[in-house]
C-alpha cells in the first residue's frame, strides 16, 4: 500500500500558523484535486509530504513508514514544484539525464517524445525558457519519472490551452497505463474538476472538504426563488452560501437531501439545481462572505 | 549509492569552473614566466596555490544553495545530500593538490618559487631563497619522494578543509534569520579584536602554552607536515560534523 | 458520444444516457463493442472511474455486458429495453416538466393539447 498518512500534523511558521492539527490520508492510485485559496497551506502540505520541511508536531508516514530523510521512499514521490529548483544553466537533456540516474524507471524515450508533443527544444537551459515552457520542462520530467506518486504543484501556471490539455491527456494516459497516486495542487478548478476522483479543500489552516467528488456534488444544492421562501427553507440547513439579487435569492446547501426534503421544495415553489466544483469551493472559502459584499454595494 | 551518483554530479558542476581557474592561473604564471627570462631582474615568487585554497573556499561558499535545491528536486534525503557533498570534494581537491604540484615544479624550472609546504617545512625555512654572501639564490627545491608525497598530501588535506569550511559558512547563513547573519558576520573581528586586547591580559604561561599548541598541532618544531594534515582532517571532519547538525533541520523554502 | 461539461447532470450520468441515446440511434449496435473507458477518458478529460461508473450503471441495467479481456459490448435487444424504459421515463421526464411550465405561465390543459395536435401551425 502506497498511502501518504499525515497524523495530526501542524507547521507553524514563527508566529503564524499554516497548518493546524491535520490529519488526512491519500489513498493510492486515486486522482486527487489539493485545492485551497491563495495562502491556504496546499505547497506547505506538499513540501511536507516531500520532506522539503518539517512538521512543528506530527508526522507522516509512507506505507506506514516514516517519510522523514527516507531515500528509498522519497524516491518512490516525484514532486513538480512551482520553483524551478535545477540550476539555471543546466540544459533540459542534462535535466532528464540526471532525473534518469535518481529516479531508476524515469522514460528517456517518453521524455523526448513529450519534448516533440509540447514543442520544447531540449538543449535549452532552464534560465532561457518562458514561464510556458518552464512549466512544460518540469511536467516533462515529472510525467517521464515513473514514480508511484505524482505530486503537482501549480502543474498548468503559465501554459496555453493547448498545453494544458495535453498534459491532461499525457496524465490520464500514465495513469491509465500504470495507475498511480496523482495530486494535483491547482487554482484552475473547472478544468481539472472532471480528472479527479477525490478533492481535498484546505481553508483556515485545516481541511474543510476530503471527499470523493461525485459524493461531494451529489449533495451540494443550489435553491432559488423568493428570498423569504429561501429564507425560509434554509432554517437549520447547512447553508453554505447565501446569494441576494433584489427579491431573488440563491442558496447553496452542503446536504443529503431526502425525499421529504425535495416535496417541501416543490411544494414552496423552490428551484433546485446541481453545483460545480467550482462553485462549491468559492463558497467554501469566501470567508466573511466577501464576495456577497461588494454585489450589495453594486 | 544515490551520495556517489550526487557527488559525480556536483564533480561535474565544478568542472568547468576548474578549467576556467587554471586557464587563469596558468596564464597568469606564464606571463610571469616570460617576463623573468626576458629581464635580467631576478624575480621570485612564493606560495602560489594558496591562490587554490582561495578558489576552493569560494566554490565551498557557492556549492550549497545549487546543490541542496537540485538534490530536493530528485527528492533526495539531507543524509545522502551532506555525504553526496562531502564526497565530491575529495576527488577535486586531490586532483587539484596534484596539477598544483605539477604546474609549481614546471614553474620553478622558470621562476624559483617555493611552495608553502616548501616554506613551512622544506629546506627554504633555513636558507631562504637569497644568499647574500655570494649574491646567488642558493635554494634548490627537493624533488624526493617524501617531499612530493607530504606535499600532496598536505595540500589536499588544507583543500577539503576550506572548501568544507565555506559550505558550513553559507550553511549558517542559510539557516539564520537576519539578526543572526549580523551576528555571525561581526563575530570574526569582534573575535579578533577582543583576543589583541586580552592577551595582555592573561597569564603569560597560558599565552606560551597556546603557542606551543600551535606549534604542535601544524608540527613546526617537528617538521613534521603529517601533524598538520592530521588537523586538517580534524578540523574537516569536525566542520562536516557542524555541516549535519546545520543540515539536519534545514528547511528548502524559498 | 456527448457530454456537455456545463451541464448540471454529473458526468457519469451522462456518460451512461449518451451510450443510451447512441444505441438508440443504432450509432453502437447490438452485439458490437463499445469504446473502452480508456477511449473516454482520454477524449474527454475525464476521471476512468467516473466512466466506469456510468458504465457499470448499464451493465447493471442489462444494457451492456462484459466480456473478460476484450471490452463493453451491447446486450441483444438493448435498443428494445432501452425504448420500452425511455417511454416509462417519458411521462416523468417531459410532461412534468411540461405540466410544471404551464402551470407557470398560466397555459391551460386544453391549449397545450391544442398546440400538441395543431402542430407547427399553431400561433
Amino acid at each position: 500500500m502506497n498511502n501518504i498518512e499525515l497524523k495530526s500534523i501542524t507547521k507553524n511558521y514563527k508566529a503564524t500558523c499554516a497548518l493546524k492539527d491535520i490529519s488526512l490520508i491519500f489513498e493510492e492510485k486515486r486522482i486527487y484535486g489539493l485545492l485551497g485559496r491563495n495562502g491556504a497551506g496546499k505547497t506547505t502540505l506538499l513540501n511536507l509530504i516531500t520532506n522539503r520541511i518539517f512538521p512543528t508536531h506530527g508526522h507522516i508516514t509512507l506505507s506506514d513508514q516514516p517519510l522523514t530523510e527516507n531515500d528509498d521512499l522519497l524516491e518512490r514521490i516525484f514532486y513538480m514544484t512551482e520553483r524551478n529548483l535545477y540550476p539555471d544553466s543546466m540544459k533540459i537533456h542534462e535535466v532528464f539525464r540526471w532525473t534518469k540516474t535518481f529516479y531508476s524507471n524515469f522514460d528517456l524515450t517518453y521524455a523526448n517524445q513529450l519534448c516533440e508533443k509540447f514543442d520544447l527544444n531540449p538543449n535549452k537551459k532552464f534560465k532561457a525558457l518562458s514561464t510556458g515552457y518552464n512549466t512544460v520542462a518540469k511536467l516533462i520530467v515529472a510525467l517521464a519519472s515513473n514514480a508511484e506518486l505524482l505530486i503537482f504543484d501549480e502543474p498548468i501556471l503559465g501554459l496555453d490551452a493547448h498545453h494544458r490539455t495535453l498534459f491532461y491527456k499525457e496524465l490520464l494516459a500514465q495513469y491509465i497505463k500504470t495507475p498511480k497516486t496523482i495530486i494535483l495542487s491547482t487554482h484552475i478548478i473547472e478544468e481539472i474538476a472532471d480528472l479527479l476522483e477525490w478533492v481535498v479543500i484546505l481553508g483556515n489552516q485545516t481541511v474543510l472538504i476530503n471527499e470523493s467528488v461525485s459524493s461531494l456534488l451529489e449533495r451540494a444544492y443550489a435553491i432559488t426563488g423568493k428570498s423569504t421562501d429561501v429564507e425560509a427553507f434554509i432554517q437549520n440547513r447547512d447553508l453554505i452560501g447565501l446569494e441576494y439579487l433584489g427579491n431573488y435569492c440563491k442558496a447553496i446547501l452542503l446536504e443529503t437531501f431526502n425525499t421529504e426534503t425535495f416535496e417541501i421544495l416543490t411544494h414552496m415553489g423552490l428551484e433546485k439545481s446541481k453545483v460545480g466544483l467550482q462553485e462549491l469551493f468559492i463558497k467554501l472559502t469566501d470567508v466573511g462572505g466577501v464576495l456577497n459584499e461588494i454585489t450589495k454595494v453594486g | 549509492m544515490k551520495s556517489l551518483k550526487l557527488a559525480n554530479f556536483h564533480v561535474r558542476m565544478m568542472l568547468p569552473s576548474m578549467v576556467i581557474y587554471y586557464m587563469i592561473f596558468i596564464t597568469v604564471i606564464t606571463f610571469l614566466a616570460a617576463s623573468n627570462s626576458s629581464t635580467d631582474q631576478n624575480f621570485s615568487s612564493s606560495g602560489l596555490e594558496f591562490s587554490t585554497v582561495i578558489f576552493l573556499f569560494v566554490m565551498g561558499l557557492n556549492a550549497f544553495r545549487e546543490n541542496f535545491y537540485f538534490s530536493q528536486a530528485n527528492n533526495l534525503s539531507r543524509k545522502t545530500f551532506w555525504s553526496g557533498l562531502l564526497l565530491s570534494i575529495l576527488p577535486i581537491a586531490f586532483l587539484m593538490s596534484i596539477v598544483d604540484l605539477v604546474i609549481n615544479r614546471i614553474y620553478n624550472a622558470f621562476v624559483p618559487s617555493p611552495t608553502n609546504f616548501d616554506m613551512i617545512y622544506g629546506t627554504f625555512r633555513d636558507t631562504g631563497m637569497f644568499d647574500w654572501n655570494t649574491m646567488q639564490y642558493v635554494w634548490e627545491q627537493s624533488n624526493s619522494y617524501y617531499t612530493l608525497f607530504s606535499t600532496l598530501i598536505w595540500q589536499f588535506a588544507a583543500y577539503v578543509l576550506f572548501f568544507v569550511l565555506g559550505v558550513v559558512i553559507t550553511l549558517i547563513y542559510f539557516r539564520s534569520n537576519n539578526l543572526v547573519k549580523i551576528i555571525v558576520s561581526v563575530t570574526p573581528v569582534a573575535l579578533l579584536v577582543l583576543l589583541r586586547n586580552i592577551a595582555g591580559l592573561l597569564p603569560k604561561t597560558w599565552i606560551l602554552s597556546f603557542g606551543t599548541f600551535i606549534d604542535a598541532i601544524f608540527g613546526w618544531q617537528t617538521r613534521n607536515p603529517y601533524m598538520a594534515t592530521l588537523t586538517f582532517f580534524t578540523s574537516s571532519f569536525f566542520l562536516a560534523g557542524c555541516f549535519y547538525l546545520l543540515l539536519r533541520r534545514a528547511e528548502a523554502r524559498e | 458520444m456527448n457530454i456537455d461539461f456545463g451541464s448540471q447532470i454529473p458526468i457519469y450520468l451522462q456518460i451512461s444516457q449518451s451510450i443510451e441515446d447512441d444505441i438508440i440511434r443504432d450509432i453502437f449496435e447490438e452485439d458490437t463493442q463499445i469504446p473502452s473507458t480508456t477511449e473516454v477518458s482520454l477524449n474527454y478529460n475525464i476521471n476512468p472511474a467516473t466512466i466506469a461508473k456510468g458504465f457499470n450503471l448499464l451493465v447493471d441495467e442489462g444494457i451492456l455486458y462484459k466480456k473478460r479481456g476484450v471490452g463493453m459490448f451491447v446486450a441483444k435487444d438493448a435498443k428494445e429495453t432501452l425504448i420500452k424504459k425511455q417511454k416509462e421515463h417519458f411521462y416523468e421526464k417531459f410532461v412534468i416538466n411540461l405540466l410544471h411550465e404551464a402551470d407557470k405561465l398560466d397555459i391551460k390543459i386544453e391549449d397545450i393539447v391544442k398546440m400538441l395536435t395543431g402542430g407547427p401551425e399553431y400561433e
